[in-house]
């Protein structure tokens, strides 16, 4: 896993599946690492990855909740994002009735190709669940 | 760099901080603040990684000695499609 933190696994991050590179600031990805190279922060960052394994078995308590509760939801994801392919993205429609769901042209830091479209997102999706 | 300036006070001027109050960003950075603010000097750990990057940043700073630093270009990152 520790070859996830190297400056090139960064890089490829912020580039996968975005099919105009030049939208990513190269500043990104740079500022990230200088972070991430920090004394003691690997042991940090395995342990993180480590823990995702905690998360699947809360998964149907989670979507429980969901399906009680039903709350507004706006999904936005890349659908070239391989950390979190957008398969991921699906079963939150079958849990909950109404998603505002959008599979963006874009990989895993969607925001950094798409921050604008997805800003229009989000406040199309706040005027149209806090208006009423 | 700067005495014991608060971290804030050396990024933001006055009337940043209050578009910060009106946008209602200000909280935050005084949230952050309150726990010691954020790194305000250039280490030797950062000189030397900035020395490594095929990118450049340009610096400036007004009056006051408030330093503005933006990345100002540099090829774009390779794609591993």
């Amino acid at each position: 896993m520790k070859g996830l933190l190297t400056f090139d696994a960064t890089k490829w991050q912020y580039t996968h599946g975005v099919p105009q590179v030049e939208r990513i600031s190269p500043d990104g990805p740079a500022h990230d690492q200088f972070l991430l190279d920090r004394d003691g922060n690997k042991e940090i960052q395995l342990d993180l990855f480590l823990s995702y394994g905690s998360n699947p078995p809360l998964y149907p308590k989670w979507q429980e909740y969901f399906r009680k509760h039903q709350p507004p939801m706006l999904i936005v994801w890349g659908k070239n994002d391989q950390i979190f392919p957008a398969a991921g993205a699906d079963p939150y429609r079958r849990d909950i009735k109404r998603v505002d769901f959008h599979l963006l042209d874009a990989g895993h830091f969607a925001l950094e190709s798409d921050g604008d479209e997805i800003a229009s997102l989000t406040r199309a999706f706040l005027h149209k669940t806090f208006s009423k | 760099m700067t005495e014991n300036r608060p971290s804030s006070d050396i990024a933001f001027t006055p009337a940043v901080k209050a578009i910060q109050t009106a946008k209602g960003s200000r909280q935050s950075y005084a949230r952050m603040e309150s726990r010691g603010g954020w790194q305000n000097t250039v280490t030797t750990e950062l000189a030397d990684f900035i020395a490594e990057l095929d990118m450049f940043y340009l610096g400036t700073a007004n009056s006051e000695g408030q330093p503005y630093i933006q990345y100002r270009g540099g090829p774009l990152i390779p794609t591993w499609q």
